[in-house]
């Protein structure tokens, strides 16, 4: 009889893990959170993304350098990796998390669950690996800084979005310190409790107008001119928070909305055409170009080009589990293309591929997208994961509440080159940042918090974390400091990576 | 063989002999040809040829291949495995399962390949939680699956509904409303699935809200009360209080002989050194991760079931936080599927590994901890134990067969079309009554033959020939 060795796993009381997390503070005590300051010898910014682009494809650099230079936020939103190592060089409390690495708001957002619910979750795994929780904190309360600047709010709205990202964070982590272990896993945020929430949301601005209203009365009989003013302001000002409350809930439901119809029938009559009775994807240089265009750029014979692809689709395959591969089998391959997508990610390897399941009215679009080593390697230890798609497909699953079935990963032609696999629009949709009001990103500030702490709970240690970061707001506060003034980082880095565009010294190709 | 070579478990024209394929799938046939496909198999087996039974071409002895199965299972448990099956005709027909197989082996098939459940009685579909907490209806025992043609799981259920029927008195008008209702539900299905985009079948699911709606307006309320009531109960906490005592300031499962045997501590180190260390390596990486949060505190060999009795089954006490946080696996013993001696081998090394894949195949969503592992040579998989499961109530379901049959018709044609073809299933049915009365008149038919190897095995209980205890 063969008995397997088994492999020890700790499992420490209640008591030792609330201890641990005390313990965390003598190594990083929750002020030391505040506070932002380069070092003298702080990487030169441009420098790093300079050298990101080395493995990019070169007509691709200066979409992604374009896109970068619209604002400061897109500019954060490309610059994980300078942020990665500005972290590193900032106080952590030693507990250790799956990290999504680059936790910005925009990588939140709605996707369709196996069981076709509409979820809200984190949607980007490219930079994940097992860290300190609090990299992933500062990314997205910094992003919330820099989000709010870019709107045009007031400084107190700015910090009051911040602020509620951290606090909310903090609540969730406490309330998962309570929870069973499966109830942790099992927790989510779906469509109908998102749009609960917000209505209560909603409800309770409304509630503040009623409140505002009564005041206004029992001031008139006061007769107080004064007052009487102060009071007709208070109104004014609670009546524009309703609308203001009201279109928010307009735009969410309309978000929910659009993102049910974001299928692969909708892709397929955005992305393709019929020639001889055949789907193929349409060409649209630089940003989507069909295999057949391109064949010349990765040295094969148009004639190669289609073997390569079959290869690579059948390594895939074996990466799933076993009924979804089964499942796959019943589709197609039709075409592909090499298709630009994102901010920061733009230059490396991403294609999407067109199937065909019992006909042409049943197609399906698979997303395909380089996986290089995440930004955070460069600081931490390495992956366990020698393959990076591997690496972003297992983290994506440790931290979402709920996954796509068709997760996967293959290497390249270059099998130096790791790919992963995914559905390339299941119902996805996100949020117009821009387009946001301070009531609205407060709102959303508030789910990030609440689900970022909830993919930290799967894997880290919800009870240790949760003791560390303790009852008072001090945490909170010490995070919106760095993040304010991290915001003030990311906008001389943007600054010089302008100038170096200007300069000629990079180039860049806008509105692409 | 029936079927064919030139079939494949998908029910597709070219082959891939169970196994995943070394090249790419060809393209898909047309409609038209797939449709081509389903009425040519009439030619292997006609649809009225469906109601034939015919006792003398069964080629084997009903009581020697209930015997035969006792080889693999636990000695001193074989004559609770009798008594329960001698209890009545319904009770045999459930633990019946491998003579059925070699029965319906033994008749013509149209040779349709699905991943089978092998094992589709009605009281085998049922409710429990899936993986994102809502409450699904679905097939719910894969103890027997293997691809196959898929009339047998159709003409399993279709027999199970009279010999509940029967068990329950209900008039014979009233069980062939139950078995019309029920095939023509599958058959209904079958159809919306043909014009269906493939996704679209794949994710197609019957909620717990969904099943009350089959149910007249005036028993919704019953069955949603009962199924609130048992959804609340059965999930590891309730099956904590009911099944753990503290011993020690340890919660130890509470022992129940025979039902209930506690393992020794070198059993128990064997069940987590061995059975459970493979187990944990056939979960997915983050369910793996999640595994590890539990640690495992005591096990029991447990007796469950009708026909499974004997095949070695341990209930496993897990914990993960100090207290108020458990959580139950339940490890069952799997042998090779009752088809296989009539279709061919699974194509799977493990039983175990056989039962998880078709479980994944059929339901469409499957508990997050299902997994498979050896222990002393013998396979096993592992799912959790009462995640929310309701098993439906007979005295409940009884009174409302037809309705029930609706539910459990359209959910098998859904399983069905997941690794079957609907065209070429729909293209064989065809739009008459035909198929559906033929399915009608075998079920009766069935359900006699069942009364009589039913009364084989009591006499030969009474004649002592075979041993029997109540447990």
């Amino acid at each position: 009889m063969a008995v397997q060795k088994v492999q020890k796993i700790a499992h420490p009381s209640i008591d030792d893990r609330k201890a641990k997390g005390l313990e965390a503070r003598d190594r990083a005590s929750l002020s030391s959170h505040t506070k932002w300051a380069p070092a003298a010898d702080r990487p030169d910014p441009v420098a790093l993304l300079v050298e990101q682009d080395a493995t990019r494809e070169p007509d691709l650099v200066p979409v992604r350098h374009g896109r970068m230079a619209v604002s400061p936020f897109t500019f954060y939103r490309g610059a994980a990796k300078i942020m990665a190592a500005d972290l590193a060089e900032t106080p952590v409390a030693g507990l250790d998390a799956q990290l999504c690495g680059d936790a910005h708001l925009s990588n939140f957002g709605l996707f369709a669950s196996p069981e076709r619910i509409l979820l809200f979750d984190l949607n980007d795994f490219d930079e994940t690996l097992p860290g300190p929780f609090e990299y992933d904190v500062k990314r997205m309360a910094a992003s919330f800084a820099i989000a709010g600047r870019n709107n045009g709010f007031s400084e107190a709205d700015t910090h009051a979005a911040t602020l509620k990202s951290v606090q909310s964070y903090r609540e969730a982590m406490a309330s998962f310190a309570q929870m069973g272990t499966m109830d942790i896993w099992y927790a989510h945020l779906d469509e109908n409790e998102l749009m609960t929430s917000i209505r209560a949301t909603v409800a309770g601005t409304a509630k503040q107008e009623k409140t505002a209203k009564k005041q206004e009365k029992a001031d008139k009989q006061a007769r107080a001119t004064k007052k009487e003013q102060k009071a007709a302001k208070r109104e004014k000002v609670a009546r524009e928070d309703e609308k203001a409350a009201k279109t928010a809930e307009k735009r969410a439901a309309k978000t929910a909305e659009k993102a049910h119809t974001r299928d692969s029938l909708q892709a397929l009559s955005k992305l393709a055409e019929q020639v001889d009775g055949q789907y193929r994807i349409v060409s649209q240089p630089p940003i989507i170009v069909p295999a057949r265009d391109l064949a010349a750029t990765y040295g094969l014979s148009p004639d190669d080009v289609v073997p390569v692809l079959h290869d690579q689709f059948r390594a895939y395959r074996a990466t799933l589990q076993d009924d979804r591969r089964k499942l796959l089998e019943r589709f197609q391959f039709v075409d592909a293309a090499r298709k630009v997508v994102g901010v920061g990610s733009v230059g490396t390897r991403a294609f999407i591929i067109l199937l065909e399941g019992r006909d042409a009215q049943d197609p399906l679009f698979l997303q395909i997208k380089e996986a290089t080593a995440s930004v955070l390697e460069a600081h931490l230890p390495r992956s366990r994961y020698r393959q990076h798609g591997e690496r972003v497909v297992q983290g994506q699953r440790m931290m979402q509440a709920s996954s796509d079935i068709y997760l996967g990963w293959t290497k390249g032609l270059d099998v130096r080159r790791h790919f992963y696999w995914r559905q390339l629009r299941d119902m996805k949709g996100s949020v117009l940042v821009d387009s946001l009001q301070p009531l609205g990103l407060n709102f959303y500030a508030g789910i990030c918090g609440w689900t970022l702490a909830r993919a930290h709970a799967r894997s880290g240690d919800p009870v240790a974390m949760a003791e560390y970061l303790g009852d008072s707001d001090e945490f909170d506060t010490s995070i919106t400091d760095f993040s304010e003034r991290y915001a003030d980082q990311n906008e001389r880095d943007y600054q010089e990576f302008v100038t170096a565009i200007k300069s000629g010294k990079l180039e860049a190709v806008e509105g692409v | 063989m029936p079927g064919g070579r030139d079939q494949s478990p998908d029910g597709r024209a070219h082959s891939r002999d169970g196994r995943p394929p070394a090249a790419l799938p060809d393209l898909p046939a047309t409609d038209v040809e797939r449709r081509a496909g389903g009425r040519a198999a009439r030619k292997r087996a006609g649809r009225g040829t469906l109601g034939d039974w015919a006792e003398g071409d069964r080629g084997h002895d009903a009581l020697k291949t209930i015997l035969a199965q006792n080889q693999i299972r636990v000695p001193e448990l074989v004559p609770i495995r009798h008594q329960r099956m001698a209890a009545s005709p319904w009770n045999y027909y459930r633990g019946a399962a491998a003579v059925m197989a070699a029965d319906l082996a033994s008749q013509p098939s149209s040779g349709l390949m699905v991943q089978l459940c092998g094992d589709a009685h009605v009281l085998n579909f049922g409710l429990w939680a899936t993986p994102e907490r809502n409450l699904g209806f679905d097939l719910r025992d894969f103890d027997e699956t293997l691809p196959g043609p898929f009339e047998w799981d159709v003409k399993r259920f279709a027999a199970s509904l009279v010999v509940a029927a029967r068990e329950n008195r209900l008039k014979p008008a009233r069980a062939d409303a139950a078995v019309a209702a029920g095939v023509e539900a599958y058959r209904a299905r079958m159809r919306r699935y043909t014009t269906m985009p493939e996704l679209d079948i794949w994710y197609d699911a019957i909620h717990a809200d969904r099943l009350v709606n089959y149910f007249e307006p005036a028993d919704r309320g019953r069955v949603s009360i009962h199924i609130e009531k048992k959804r609340a109960r059965r999930t590891s906490r309730g099956a904590f209080a009911k099944l753990t005592t503290m011993a020690n300031g340890r919660p130890r499962i509470t022992p129940d002989p025979p039902l209930r045997v506690t393992l020794s501590d070198e059993e128990q180190a064997d069940l987590v050194g061995e059975l459970l260390a493979s187990y944990r390596l056939t979960l997915a990486e983050d369910r793996r991760s999640l595994f590890d949060r539990f640690t495992e505190v005591d096990a029991v060999r447990q007796v469950v079931g009708v026909g499974s009795v004997g095949m070695r089954v341990y209930l496993v006490l897990l914990e993960g936080r100090t207290g108020a946080d458990p959580l139950f696996l339940q490890v069952k013993q799997a042998g090779p599927s009752v088809y296989e001696a009539h279709i061919q081998p699974s194509r799977h090394a493990s039983h175990g590994e056989r039962v998880v894949s078709g479980k994944r195949m059929i339901q469409s969503a499957t508990d997050i901890f299902v997994g498979w592992g050896p222990l002393h040579g013998r396979d096993y998989y592992v799912r959790q134990f009462r995640d929310m499961k309701i098993i439906p109530a007979t005295d409940l379901i009884a009174p409302r067969l037809a309705e029930f049959a609706t539910a459990c018709g359209e959910t098998l044609a859904r399983a069905h079309a997941r690794t079957g073809d609907p065209v070429a299933i729909d293209g064989y049915m065809g739009k008459g009554p035909k198929f559906t009365a033929a399915i009608g008149r075998f079920a009766h038919l069935y359900a006699d033959q069942n009364d009589r190897d039913h009364a084989q095995l009591v006499s030969a209980i009474a004649a002592g020939a075979v041993e029997a205890r109540p447990g």
